[in-house]
């Protein structure tokens, strides 16, 4: 009996250190071709490396942030004219706020630059904003569908696809799941 | 006694920690967010003005019909394009002959085709791989221009009062989207020289139209009058939007759109 609750107990301490793994992690958007195949990091896709400048004048590094010690990447692709992105703006915001030790970059789709410091201003986005022209990074991503975010771990491996239904509650698990993973 | 509470409290915090984190909001399906309507937008290459060969046949031929009768109004806002059918305006598309124009888009890999042809990406990827690449040429001939109406006085029944823009040009030509091969063959030959898989010179890989809408030679034929008849496909329309002095989300639906 005493080896019982022992056994249990340690599996339930193991459960809570490691964050139950794998199943704190919400589904991925399988539309995308680089979503993960499965929880396990071998089942993970690379994240496409990004170095472009942001609207406000710096460089956006994808690799320098990893060796600056930023756990966890954030991609989130937008565009002034895509209103379900705009809806999730808000609380995208306040996650990159809450967040300094995830490195978050936003991707806008938008013709013009214009548009995509419009969108800047409104919502009060303060987070690092690349504007897409050509729509080469909505290529390299797969994207045909918006708004999507992808998560990758600190070696740099997709993690997680939110598409069009994620959810603040999804961006936080998965990214709590990624910091966790590696 | 005490050893056993220590292990209860210790696989309590064990169940405890798992699953998803709790927010506010996740006990609401889609933690609360609205996504009733407009729950996602393609990517597309232009907003403005969008290119109509990405269109589904059908659509394309609705909206040569409807611009035989009038100025065409269309819903825009958001990410879908709609045409408003039952929106009858005055005015009409007067035909404009420009320069032949021709502009071919090569697609290597997967990233030039999730780039340039987003919407078809995902049906085009199996071609991309077995034929190696992907050619996208548009001819244009000219443009379909709307004339007697402004953008501003255009919409003030129900059956308007979802419009947001109308169309005030449509470039007309010919499209083709050819697999394998290269732009130019050794012949000298271009895709606006082809004939369907045919063409003069000689190319190692085999070619073929996935793709195609009017025949680019035949836009050579376009006169100051009227285009080409076998040039005259919808390639790309030009939106205007419409200016209106009662905002568009006070004006009452139409019957058919309630509950």
């Amino acid at each position: 009996m005493r080896a019982s609750l022992r056994l249990v107990a340690a599996s339930a301490l193991l459960a809570s250190v490691t964050g139950c793994g794998a199943s704190a992690m919400p589904p991925s958007y399988a539309q995308n071709p680089l979503a993960p195949a499965g929880p396990l990091a071998a089942q993970a896709k690379a994240l496409p490396e990004i170095k472009r400048r942001t609207l406000d004048g710096a460089t956006f590094d994808t690799a320098a942030e990893r060796v600056r010690g930023k756990k966890v990447t954030v991609v989130k692709f937008f565009a002034k004219y895509c209103e379900p992105c705009k809806r999730s703006l808000p609380w995208f915001q306040q996650f990159a706020k809450e967040h300094p030790e995830v490195a978050v970059l936003g991707i806008a789709e938008d013709e013009r630059e214009s548009d995509v410091r419009d969108v800047a201003t409104t919502f009060g986005l303060t987070f690092p904003i690349v504007h897409d022209t050509g729509n080469a990074l909505s290529g390299r991503f797969r994207v045909t569908d918006m708004p999507i975010t992808f998560v990758a771990d600190k070696s740099g491996r997709i993690r997680w696809v939110g598409g069009p239904d994620q959810t603040e509650g999804d961006l936080e698990a998965a990214v709590s799941a990624s910091s966790s993973s590696h | 006694m005490q050893r056993l509470a220590v292990l209860v409290f210790v696989t309590f915090i064990g169940i405890a920690g798992c699953g998803r984190p709790m927010h506010a909001e996740s006990a609401m399906p889609n933690g609360g967010h609205d996504t009733s309507h407009l729950a996602k937008c393609s990517v597309a290459a232009s907003r403005d003005q969008p290119l109509v060969t990405e269109w589904p046949a059908s659509y394309k031929a609705r909206l040569e019909a409807l611009l035989q009768g009038g100025a065409v109004a269309v819903e825009y806002s958001g990410c879908d394009l709609k045409i408003i059918d039952r929106c009858r305006l005055s005015g009409s598309y007067a035909w404009k002959k420009t320069t032949l124009s021709t502009d071919t888009t090569d697609i290597q890999d997967e990233d030039d085709l999730y780039a340039k042809l987003p919407l078809g990406a995902a049906a085009l990827s199996g071609q991309l791989k077995t034929s190696g690449s992907l050619h996208v040429q548009t001819t244009v001939s000219g443009q379909l221009q709307l004339v007697g109406k402004a953008a501003d006085d255009a919409t003030s029944g129900a059956e308007c009062s979802r419009a947001t823009h109308l169309v005030t040009a449509l470039s007309i030509g010919a499209f083709k989207l050819v697999a394998g091969g290269a732009a130019k063959v050794s012949g000298g030959a271009e895709y606006g020289g082809m004939s369907g898989m045919s063409a003069g010179g000689s190319s190692a890989q085999t070619r073929s139209v996935l793709r195609a809408a009017g025949d680019a030679v035949s836009c050579e034929r376009a006169t100051k009058d009227e285009p080409s008849p076998e040039c005259r496909s919808p390639i790309q329309i030009f939106l205007t939007p419409i200016r209106r002095s009662v905002p568009l989300n006070i004006l009452s639906p139409l019957p058919d759109e309630r509950g």
